[in-house]
C-alpha cells in the first residue's frame, strides 16, 4: 500500500512539476487582453541607424493593430532588447524574454551574428521566432518554429544569376563580394543559379574579386575587374562598401550595369553616395534587387502610420522591414485556429499565404522555411535632382 | 598596360596609405610626450569630422562662398577646444594613475564619444567632397589631385613635428616632460601646459585626419574602425617614437594592400600583408625608424 502510495505520489510530484511547464510552454505571454511579445536588436552604436528605423516600423505597425482592436481581442506588447550588435548580448536578451519575461513569440530578431547564436536556445524551447532582420541561410534550416521572411542570400544570389543571363543577356559576369557571410552566402548563390541554368560558362574564376567589409581603397578590386572586360558587375556588398564601389566605377570608368543586394535598395543607400557629385554616370548604371512590393497604394498604411507615431522619422527601407516583421507575426495570429498556444500559432504559419502586406507574398509549408521568394529588379533614375529607384522588370522566382 | 596597372595601384596606395599615416601622427604625439596609447584618437576624429561636415553642410546651405575653408577652420577651431576639454576633464585628473589606468580611459573615450557622436549628430552616412575634386587621366591611370594634397598634408605636418620636437624650446619642455614629468616639473617646465597643449595638436590633427578620410569613408559613426586600426599598425610598423616612421609605415601599408589584392590575391590580401609585417617586426621589434630605448647601468 504504501509502495502503491508511493508510485503515485512520485507520478504526482513528476506530474505537478512538468505539468505548469508544459501550460507556460504552450501559453505564455498571452493574458485576456494582451499578447506581449519580444524582439532583440541593435539600437545604439554604430549600427543603430538600421535598428532605429527598423524598431519604429516594427512599433508603429503594432500601434495601429491595437488602436484598431488589437487581434484576437488582445493588444499586441512588444518588450525589445539592444544588443549592440554583439552575438553574446544577443543571446542573453533573448533567454531573458523567453525565461524571465515570457513573451509569446520573438518577433524580428536583428543582425545575423545575434539571430545565430540565439538560434539553438529558440530551437530547444520551440518558441515561435517570426522574422529575421538577416539574410543568412542557416535561417531556412533552424527548425519548424523558425519563420524566416527576407530572402536569404544565397537564394538571391541564385536569382540574380538568373537576372543577369536573362533579363541583362550578360555572358561574361564580374562578381564583387565583400568577404564575409553575407558575400560567400552570395557568391554562393550565384554560382549555384548559374550552375542550374548550365550556364558556369558566363562567370570566369578570376572575375570572381572579394575585397573587406571595411574597405576603403577599392582600386585593386576594379582594376582586377576592368581587366576582365565584363559585360555586367554583380556587387554583393552591404552599404557602406557599395556604394564606395559605385563611386570607384566612375572614377575608374566601369560603364557595365551593376546590380546589388536588396540590402542597398533604399534611398539613403543612394543619398550616400551623392550620385551628382561623385558617380554621375556610374549611378545609371546602378541596378538593385527589391522583395518589397512597393507603390504608393502598398505604402499608404506605414506612411499614415508613421505620421501619427514617428512624424520627425525618414521611412526607409529599414522602416519597411520592421513594418513586415510585423505584419507576418499579426498575420499569423489571424490565421491560427483554437487556442493562442505555440502549437496552433506553428500550424497557422505552416499554412500561411500573405499577400496584403508589403512584400509581395510570404507564405510557408510544413518543412519548407525559404523566406520570401519572388524578387524584382530596380534601376535608379533621376529626377529633378533626386535619385531613387524605380521598378525595371515583374516580380520573378528562380 | 601592365605597368599603368602597376603604377595606378602604387598611386591608390600611397593615397589611402596617406591617410593612415596622417591618423597615426596624433597618436604618436601624444605617446611621445606621456608614453599614453591614445585609443580614442580615431573616434575623436570622427567626431571632430560630424562637426566639419554640419559646418560645411550649412555653410553652403547658407551662401557661404567657400564652404570647405569654413568647416576646415571650424574643425581647427573646434578640435583645439575639443582636445583642450577631453584633457582637462579625463586626462588630467587621472594623471597620477598608472600607464595601464590611462590607457583604459581613453579605451572608455571610444564608448563615449562614439555614443555622444550617434545621439547627437545620428547614425546615417554622408557624403563629403575632397579638398580638390575631380580628377586626371593619363591613357587608362587616374590621378586625384587630392591625393597629392593628403601626401603633402601628411608630410608637411611631419615635418613641422620632427622640427618642433628638435629644435624649438617647446620641444626640449616636450621632450623634458616625456623623460621624466616630475623632474622636469622642478626644472622649471610647465609640464600641464605641455601636455595639455600636446592633446590639443593631436586632436587639431585627428580632426584634419578625419577631413581628409570622409571622401574614402563618408561620415559616419564607424568611419575610422578600419582606418584607426591601420594607423595604428602603420605607427607600430614604422616606430612608435618616430614622426617619420608612421608616414613610411602608412605608405607602406597602402602600396602592399593593393599590390597584393592586384597580384596575388584578394582573398588572401590582408593576410599576406600584415604576416609580411609581422615578420619585418620579428626582425626590428621597435619598428622601422623607432628608438630602442637605451638604459643607464
Amino acid at each position: 500500500m504504501l509502495k502503491k502510495l508511493s508510485k503515485v505520489g512520485v507520478m504526482a510530484l513528476v506530474a505537478a512539476l512538468l505539468l505548469p511547464g508544459l501550460v507556460m510552454a504552450s501559453s505564455q505571454g498571452v493574458d485576456d487582453n494582451t499578447i506581449t511579445i519580444g524582439s532583440v536588436g541593435v539600437t545604439s552604436g554604430p549600427a543603430a541607424f538600421i535598428g532605429q528605423p527598423y524598431y519604429e516600423g516594427m512599433r508603429a505597425y503594432f500601434q495601429t493593430v491595437n488602436d484598431e482592436g488589437g487581434v484576437l481581442g488582445r493588444e499586441i506588447e512588444l518588450i525589445h532588447r539592444d544588443d549592440e550588435f554583439d552575438p553574446a548580448q544577443a543571446r542573453d536578451h533573448v533567454e531573458e524574454l523567453i525565461y524571465d519575461e515570457e513573451v509569446f513569440a520573438i518577433v524580428g530578431q536583428l543582425g545575423t551574428p545575434g539571430v545565430i547564436s540565439s538560434a539553438q536556445l529558440v530551437s530547444d524551447s520551440g518558441i515561435p521566432s517570426v522574422y529575421f532582420g538577416s539574410g543568412a541561410t542557416e535561417l531556412t534550416e533552424l527548425g519548424e518554429n523558425f519563420f524566416p521572411v527576407q530572402p536569404n542570400y544565397v537564394y538571391e544570389g541564385k536569382l540574380m544569376a538568373k537576372y543577369a543571363v536573362e533579363h541583362f543577356e550578360a555572358e561574361n559576369i564580374a562578381v564583387l563580394y565583400q568577404n564575409d557571410d553575407v558575400g560567400r552566402d552570395g557568391i554562393q548563390g550565384i554560382r549555384e543559379g548559374l550552375a542550374e541554368l548550365d550556364m558556369e560558362d558566363h562567370l570566369n574564376e578570376d572575375a570572381v574579386i572579394s575585397h573587406n567589409p571595411n574597405q576603403s581603397d577599392f582600386t585593386a578590386p576594379m582594376q582586377r575587374i576592368l581587366v576582365q572586360d565584363p559585360d555586367m558587375v554583380i556587387v554583393f556588398s552591404l552599404s557602406q562598401a557599395a556604394s564606395l564601389i559605385v563611386r570607384a566605377a566612375e572614377d575608374f570608368g566601369l560603364e557595365v550595369p551593376m546590380l546589388t543586394t536588396y540590402s542597398n535598395a533604399d534611398a539613403s543607400f543612394l543619398a550616400t553616395i551623392e550620385p551628382s557629385e561623385t558617380a554621375p554616370n556610374a549611378i545609371h548604371n546602378l541596378h538593385v534587387m527589391g522583395w518589397l512590393d512597393v507603390d504608393d497604394e502598398s505604402l499608404a498604411p506605414l506612411i499614415t502610420s508613421m505620421e501619427e507615431y514617428y512624424p520627425d522619422s525618414t521611412i526607409n527601407a529599414y522602416t519597411m522591414a520592421g513594418w513586415v516583421a510585423g505584419e507576418t507575426f499579426v498575420a499569423g495570429l489571424r490565421n491560427l485556429e483554437g487556442d493562442i498556444t505555440w502549437e496552433n500559432y506553428i500550424a497557422g504559419m505552416n499554412t500561411l499565404e500573405f499577400t496584403d502586406g508589403l512584400a509581395a507574398e510570404i507564405s510557408f509549408e510544413p518543412g519548407v522555411r525559404q523566406g520570401v521568394t519572388f524578387m524584382a529588379v530596380s534601376k535608379v533614375v533621376e529626377e529633378d535632382g533626386e535619385y531613387f529607384f524605380e521598378q525595371l522588370t515583374d516580380f520573378m522566382e528562380f | 598596360m601592365h605597368w599603368q596597372i602597376f603604377l595606378q595601384n602604387v598611386f591608390g596606395g600611397i593615397e589611402t596609405g596617406s591617410l593612415y599615416a596622417l591618423a597615426a601622427l596624433g597618436v604618436v604625439l601624444i605617446y611621445r610626450v606621456s608614453d599614453v596609447t591614445n585609443f580614442a584618437q580615431g573616434e575623436m576624429a570622427m567626431f571632430s569630422t560630424f562637426v566639419t561636415y554640419t559646418i560645411w553642410v550649412y555653410s553652403a546651405n547658407a551662401g557661404f562662398p567657400y564652404p570647405y575653408i569654413a568647416a576646415f577652420i571650424g574643425a581647427l577651431i573646434f578640435s583645439a577646444i575639443f582636445g583642450f576639454l577631453i584633457e582637462r576633464i579625463f586626462i588630467r585628473p587621472t594623471s597620477d594613475s598608472s600607464l595601464l589606468g590611462k590607457m583604459i580611459v581613453t579605451l572608455g573615450l571610444i564608448l563615449m564619444v562614439n555614443g555622444s557622436a550617434g545621439a547627437i549628430f545620428g547614425t546615417d552616412s554622408h557624403y563629403m567632397q575632397r579638398a580638390i575634386t575631380g580628377h586626371i587621366r593619363f591613357g587608362n591611370m587616374i590621378i586625384r589631385p587630392h591625393s597629392f594634397f593628403v601626401i603633402g598634408l601628411a608630410i608637411v605636418i611631419m615635418l613641422v613635428l620632427f622640427y618642433m620636437i628638435k629644435f624649438t624650446m617647446f620641444g626640449v619642455a616636450i621632450r623634458a616632460t616625456a623623460q621624466n614629468d616630475k623632474v622636469a616639473k622642478l626644472m622649471g617646465v610647465p609640464t600641464k601646459k605641455v601636455t595639455a597643449f600636446t592633446w590639443i595638436m593631436a586632436t587639431m590633427m585627428g580632426a584634419i585626419a578625419g577631413l581628409m578620410i570622409a571622401p574614402a569613408t563618408n561620415v559616419y559613426t564607424g568611419m575610422m574602425a578600419d582606418i584607426h586600426l591601420k594607423s595604428f599598425i602603420a605607427a607600430v610598423l614604422g616606430g612608435f617614437t618616430s614622426f617619420v616612421g608612421p608616414v613610411i609605415g602608412g605608405l607602406m601599408i597602402g602600396i602592399l594592400d593593393n599590390l597584393v589584392g592586384y597580384y596575388i590575391s584578394t582573398n588572401w590580401q590582408t593576410v599576406i600583408v600584415y604576416g609580411f609585417l609581422i615578420i619585418i617586426l620579428i626582425f626590428k621589434p621597435y619598428g622601422l625608424f623607432g628608438e630602442i630605448p637605451k638604459k643607464k647601468v
